[in-house]
């Protein structure tokens, strides 16, 4: 069965290239173009990965991160951010996401990157 | 930090002229290679550094503005603007051209000269985007390129209309905001100057100097909008 990832990014390019790399990589993927539709998608059902923006309407990244860390604590995260900025993203890792990844990705990586964070949840 | 520059060449081996020059032109958004000798700028330009615009001294060591003119116009086909520094002649004329004269010792008037053609120099337009990173991430798919080229098209446009009416408000906050949500398109069409000036806005630019990177990133989108739809027009997911 594929795994199910969901997207929250409100940068439509961004979400194409996500979209287009994750699913030639045989994942299932959701897109959420802000923090209220994300939090709408999981209550009606599971994710494997989330892959969220920190800057983004309506609730924040870091928002996002603090609910899913209470409600589902379970789901990996993976940060996607354009920010290089060592005090944001020691802020991500210490509020407990399990990657960070600059945007623009590097396609390699990122399938390299999305591959370990869920092996590391099945283990 | 990097934010977009144009490049002024200043080859004279007059220090005083060098530091005239330079207060007066080496802003954040210009910057000023000094040489001393024809020679550093021959390197320089060898290199395929970025230039606007080469100011040369008549008389520069070691073979005048007359030869260094003719070989970089010869040899390594410069074509940005050329101005020359002389006391006496009012144009100056080569094999290659008729340049025009800064008088020396040079003054407020003469430096007017330059700013006028810099505000006129235009964007080399060959570097303005690569599809070498949506290459590389659908594999050359051609159908995806082209879309993601119009998504560029279609999504950024409308942000930078946003940022314009955000200007004349002076809402520099959501201004920044606007800059940081559309960087990564630029960068995924690996346009240098529109990733940077988004990148300031985002970031650093004070209340001061928002009005002229927005400026400069609308010109720069226009240009990039211009240039894309000349290439991707006839393309069937245009």
């Amino acid at each position: 069965m594929k795994k199910k990832i969901m997207v929250i990014e409100d940068n439509p390019m961004v979400v194409k290239s996500l979209e287009f790399k994750l699913k030639k990589d045989g994942y299932d993927v959701v897109i959420a173009e802000d923090g209220r539709t994300a939090m709408k998608f999981l209550a009606e059902t599971t994710y494997d990965l989330i892959l969220t923006d920190l800057m983004l309407p309506f609730v924040s990244g870091n928002e996002i991160i603090e609910f899913l860390k209470n409600e589902y604590p379970t789901i990996p995260i993976i940060v996607l951010s354009t920010s290089t900025q060592e005090d944001i993203i020691t802020e991500a890792f210490t509020m407990g996401v399990d990657d960070f990844i600059t945007k623009p990705f590097s396609p390699n990586e990122l399938s390299l990157r999305v591959k370990r964070t869920l092996s590391k949840t099945i283990n | 930090m990097n934010i977009p520059i144009k490049h002024i060449l200043f080859v004279d081996a007059d220090r005083e002229a060098h530091t005239s020059f330079n207060s007066y032109f080496d802003t954040k958004e210009i910057m000023v290679h000094n040489f001393n000798t024809a020679m550093g700028a021959i390197h320089y330009i060898k290199e395929s550094q970025p230039a606007d615009i080469l100011i040369i001294d008549e008389h520069i060591k070691p073979m005048g503005a007359e030869q260094t003119l003719n070989y970089l116009i010869d040899e390594l086909h410069f074509k940005s603007k050329v101005f020359v520094c002389s006391e006496s002649k009012e144009q100056f004329e080569t094999d290659c051209g008729v340049y025009e004269v800064l008088k020396k010792p040079l003054s407020e008037d003469e430096f007017k000269k330059v700013a006028n053609v810099l505000g006129r120099v235009e964007r080399d337009c060959s570097d303005l985007y690569s599809l070498d990173y949506l290459k590389e991430l659908s594999g050359g798919d051609k159908m995806f390129i082209a879309q993601s080229i119009r998504l560029f098209v279609n999504t950024v446009g409308p942000r930078i209309a946003e940022i314009i009416e955000l200007l004349h408000s002076k809402n520099y906050k959501e201004i920044s905001e606007v800059a940081h949500n559309i960087k990564p398109s630029f960068e995924m069409i690996l346009n240098k100057r529109g990733s940077q000036l988004c990148d300031f806005l985002a970031h650093h630019a004070k209340p001061n100097e928002f009005e002229y990177y927005v400026l400069d990133l609308k010109e720069e989108y226009e240009l990039l909008e211009k240039q894309l739809h000349h290439d991707f027009a006839h393309e069937e997911n245009w």
